[in-house]
């Protein structure tokens, strides 16, 4: 009896074994088709994997979790796309990960922010160059915008100019290395604003905090985020007026509006009204290599180095048919509130190439900017 | 308002609202029960689903499961010893011990009934308080933060056990870990010996697990003994009645550790991590009779327990009305009321106050709910508490492993773990107390960083000076005299010392303590050459550290020698001293562990576990292989299956898998194994 129970445990057990096992060949059989469909990479059949360099209640995640939904869509042989985040040492485990261990034909790929910053001022970690992936692709989430408290200066800001000249302003920011940090501030010092910088706020999330108490009084945040998050707290209260928002780099490299918030003067066009002429000299310098350095493409899909050719280009032009869809734009509009521009891969292989291109007095100015922020 | 408030309950009556309320609950307790795992990753695993839903089926689904999340959090801590979650980790202080006696169904019975309490208690609170809140959250700036954490590490006292001494050490071993990684004020590296793992800063879940778990289920395998050391567990159904009077007879002391859950969870950035060790030390310090708590007072598990779920609807207010998210979850919760079209500010105090309302009435009644299952259940789950410990051990240290693996999907959380492990080996043999470790790990980095913006902002100490920052200093003082009195007490009393670094062994302590010297030596040393912004607390800690562990080496070496007058040599001085802590049997417990790590390095998890398994199960607990072979496969089931196919975890890149993957044609399924 016993013998026979045993025997019966056993064959079940290689049974379930031997079924789980042939299910999952013929599964891959069924669909793993890699062939050339109308001489085109494939993806059908597969599992790819997008490494997020956030963690899971990052901003940043939810538009890689909607962009995996639609590149499921929009890639050829239709894969199925899964989202891990990989948020350890600021998403630099991430960015390792993929540029050494990704296999190379295209299932596992980088998703994230990325900090050519980093690279530029060889940062802690930043053993690596953007050069060494295979650009896939960028997004643009949108630029910043630079807000004050009404109360920041006697008297009170009734308009932009306000700040100017004034001994009162505490910017809240993050360490002074963010590139965020540095070309707001850089903004501020620009138009003649004085402030103090305030180091230590480990998130956007806690400097709002800070603004809404008072314990700070000038912060930047995403277009996005200020919309969101600044406007019916703080500005539609009266407690807060934006002072300028950072002009954007379009596709041909020019200057623009920031067109999430037209309403918002841009710094160039503050400036001008302030002094009657375009900014020039090292801070706008400064400014305009930071805005192509860091902030037109905040993140990037990227591929491991020598990822096969084919799968490179199917996946550059799924993602290029999936950011520009309609029911991507939609969709992005209903759960973002904004729609993320694309960044093709030839202007995102310039622009992670621009650190190269860096002149040493701007790298200088920069350097020197983030030790007068560091001051204790 | 009452207008609003019961709107806010109309809109959860609606059957399909009930139905997404009742799946998430189901959700959140799965998920609170699985170590690692928490709100948050429910949460993550959810949002995606709710997309397309309506605002008021999304939250149901979406609070259900967060709320419910810290009721069952208490399963595997009152089981196992396992904290599965942040919220639940005072948890444990008490319930194992419960657990261990045989009353581990009272136990559960308690904590799920003070959780529904904890959860209705908290959401009653911010109910009435809702119109004056705000101006209070907004008064907590950085000096009044700083006061706060510093009132959080006061709680060291309770948690010290018999030696102040140790337990001020240890929290300075627990700050000294908190500036590990990128300082906040300058990106300069902090004792990360060029580690990526250790860049940011040290993840908690991993050292949370090391400590508590692994000694616990170190020891045990080294006893082969059921959880239940009686080996029977009494009538559970007795059990579970006398957990739900416990609850109801302390009824004063749970509604207060609930008010206080609520309104630490209002205070961004404190939240879950800390709540579970404020009350525990409150609870300790207010009742009457003390002496138990450690060793299985069940009022040292219904405080915590009451105060985080009614956390939960503490931490919605500042998300809600002032869209500041005090945690990963309420980031999570704040990014979805965004997606559905609901921007946070004071308009959900305003015109949206019903939604506000309906979403705290979620969370109250997902506590209930949640409690009401789970009490359904206890009649099964504690029948894990009189399986043999050789076959809870293995799978035990599947789910620990892969919990602390959840955060970053870094082999560094392994070694974390394994590592913290033997520190929470030789800290419990040794009679030093663990919890403060870990709450001052929680607090360094809230300290830290509110001084240097407090001294940045009013350009030096002017900040002591302000109305709540002196009331809190007030409280400091007084927690801190009622600690030291307490334990003043215990010691004229003769208080036999139980449960929390009760261990006497100063033979195992000394080393610690010696180690603990020469740790703290070298951080001071090494933060001489940062900048003044990143070296202040790194040497205010390890000054204080060196002077702390180094009062212990000297007590330590005078009892080491009493001890040696009394057994006559220094070498039977130390085999007794290694027999009392095991450390034979404990050597290949950890080269096991340390073994299954390297072996993943080459083989990854998916085989690595498994094997490990297979092998301590044949190898340590004697069972057949066929037994073996089965929990093996079960093993890898839920590794593949859940892990892999449900949760879409990345698995470690092997040299295996990074060999043979290229050259694997297509129609092998390689994720099965790889």
């Amino acid at each position: 009896m016993m013998n026979c129970s045993i025997t019966h445990w056993h064959r079940m057990l290689w049974g379930s074994l031997a079924g789980i096992f042939l299910l999952s060949c013929s599964a891959d059989r069924t669909d793993g088709n890699k062939a050339l469909v109308d001489g085109q990479h494939s993806f059908a059949g597969e599992t790819i994997t997008l490494v997020i360099g956030l963690d899971a209640s990052a901003g940043g995640t939810t538009v890689g979790r909607l962009l995996a939904k639609h590149l499921e869509t929009y890639l050829a042989g239709n894969p199925t796309v899964v989202v891990n985040n990989m948020p350890g040492a600021s998403g630099l485990n991430a960015h390792l990960h993929v540029l050494l261990k990704a296999p190379k034909d295209g299932t596992t790929v980088y998703y994230g922010p990325r900090s050519s910053l980093g690279e530029l001022l060889e940062l802690p970690g930043f053993s690596f160059k953007y050069s060494q992936f295979t650009p896939l692709g960028g997004v643009q989430i949108g630029g910043l915008v630079i807000y004050a408290r009404t109360d920041a200066v006697a008297g009170g800001v009734s308009e932009p100019q306000s700040v100017i000249g004034t001994t009162t302003l505490r910017f809240g920011g993050m360490p002074p290395e963010h590139g965020r940090m540095i070309i707001s501030t850089m903004g501020l010092d620009l138009i003649g604003a004085n402030y103090k910088y305030i180091a230590g706020y480990p998130s956007s999330g806690n400097i709002r905090a800070a603004i809404i108490s008072g314990e700070v009084n000038v912060a930047t945040d995403a277009a996005h985020s200020y919309l969101n998050q600044v406007v019916p707290v703080l500005v539609d209260e009266g407690l807060a007026l934006p002072i300028f928002s950072m002009p954007m780099l379009n596709a041909d490299g020019e200057l623009v509006q920031n067109s999430m918030v037209p309403d918002v003067p841009s710094l160039p066009d503050l400036y001008a009204s302030l002094h009657g002429e375009a900014p020039s000299g090292i801070i706008w310098d400064s400014i305009t290599t930071l805005l192509e350095l860091d902030q037109t493409m905040q993140h990037v899909f990227l591929g491991p180095p020598g990822m096969d050719r084919a799968a490179a280009e199917t996946f550059r032009e799924g993602l290029e048919a999936a950011m520009n869809s309609v029911a991507f734009r939609d969709e992005a509009q209903h759960i973002l509130s904004y729609v993320p521009g694309y960044v093709g891969y030839r202007r995102q292989t310039e622009i992670l190439g621009a650190t190269a291109n860096v002149s040493p007095q701007v790298l200088e100015y920069i350097k020197a900017h983030i030790e007068k922020n560091s001051r204790y | 308002m009452f207008e609003a408030l019961f709107e806010g309950l109309g809109l959860i009556f609606q059957m399909h609202v009930l139905g997404y309320f009742a799946l998430g609950c189901i959700i959140g307790i799965v998920m609170g029960a699985i170590p690692g795992m928490g709100g948050a990753i429910g949460l993550v695993l959810l949002l995606p689903f709710t997309f397309s839903m309506e605002p008021v089926a999304a939250f149901a689904l979406l609070l259900a499961s967060w709320a419910s999340t810290s009721t069952s959090g208490a399963i595997t801590a009152v089981l196992l010893g396992v904290p599965s979650t942040a919220a639940s980790q005072a948890t444990v202080l008490d319930g194992y011990p419960m657990a261990k006696r045989g009353e581990a169904a009272r136990a559960l019975g308690a904590s799920f009934t003070a959780s529904a309490i904890g959860g209705v208690c908290g959401a009653a609170a911010l109910g009435i308080s809702l119109p004056l809140i705000l101006p209070v959250i907004l008064a907590f700036e950085s000096p009044e933060q700083f006061m706060l954490g510093l009132l959080g590490l006061t709680m060291v006292g309770s948690l010290s056990g018999q030696s102040i001494t140790k337990g001020v050490a240890a929290a300075m071993f627990g700050l000294l870990l908190a500036t590990i990684g990128l300082a906040e004020s300058q990106a300069i590296p902090r004792y990360t010996f060029g580690t990526l793992y250790m860049l940011d800063k040290l993840p908690l879940i991993p050292v949370l697990l090391g400590l508590f778990a692994i000694p616990e289920l170190m020891e045990l395998a080294l006893n082969n003994v059921s959880i239940a050391r009686t080996g029977k567990s009494g009538d559970a159904a007795e059990g579970l009645r006398q957990g739900v009077r416990d609850a109801f007879k302390h009824w004063w002391l749970v509604v207060r550790c609930s008010v206080i859950g609520a309104y630490i969870g209002m205070l961004p950035g404190l939240g879950a991590s800390i709540v579970g060790w404020v009350t525990y030390g409150y609870a300790k310090q207010s009742v009457k009779d003390n002496s138990l708590f450690g060793q299985g007072d069940v009022r040292g598990l219904l405080a915590p327990e009451a105060a985080n779920n009614a956390l939960r609807g503490g931490a919605l207010i500042p998300t809600l009305a002032l869209g500041i998210p005090g945690s990963v979850g309420t980031a999570i919760l704040m990014g979805a009321l965004i997606m559905h079209g609901l921007r946070p500010g004071p308009s959900m105090l305003s015109t949206e106050l019903p939604m506000t309302f309906s979403f705290v009435w979620m969370i109250a009644i997902a506590s209930v709910v949640a409690t009401l299952i789970l009490l359904k259940t206890v009649n099964q789950v504690v029948k894990v508490a009189l399986l043999p410990g050789q076959l809870v051990v293995p799978g035990v240290l599947l789910f620990v492993f892969m919990g602390a693996w959840l955060g970053d999907a870094s082999i560094g959380a392994w070694v974390s773990c394994a590592v913290f492990g033997v520190v929470g080996f030789l800290m419990k043999r040794g009679g030093w107390p663990r919890p403060p470790v870990i709450l001052a790990l929680v607090l360094g980095e809230i300290l830290e960083r509110s001084f240097q913006i407090s001294t940045r902002i009013h350009e030096g100490p002017g900040w002591l000076g302000r109305p709540i920052v002196l009331v809190l200093l007030l409280i400091i003082v007084l927690t801190i005299f009622l600690a030291v009195r307490g334990v003043a007490r215990d010691k004229s009393a003769g208080t036999v010392a139980a449960g929390e670094a009760s261990e006497k062994n100063p033979a195992v302590s000394l080393p610690f303590a010696v180690l603990l010297f020469v740790g703290f030596a070298c951080a001071a040393y090494t933060a001489l050459d940062w900048p003044p912004s990143v070296r202040q607390f790194p040497l205010m800690i390890s000054g204080s550290g060196v002077l702390l562990s180094l009062a212990v080496i000297i007590r330590d070496l005078l009892h080491l020698l009493v001890t040696k007058k009394a057994l006559g040599t220094w070498r039977v001085t130390l085999q007794q001293a290694s027999h009392d802590a095991r450390l034979a049997s404990a050597l290949p417990f950890f080269a096991y562990v340390f073994g299954m790590i390297m072996l993943t390095l080459l083989v990854g998890q998916k085989i690595a576990l498994p094997l490990f398994i297979g092998l301590y199960v044949v190898r340590w607990g004697n069972y057949r292989k066929r037994v073996a072979l089965a929990y093996s496969l079960g093993s890898w089931a839920i590794l593949v299956f859940f892990y892999d196919q449900v949760m879409h975890l990345l698995f470690h890149p092997s040299y295996l898998a990074l060999w043979l993957q290229p050259i694997l044609p297509s129609s092998v399924p390689d994720w099965l194994f790889l």
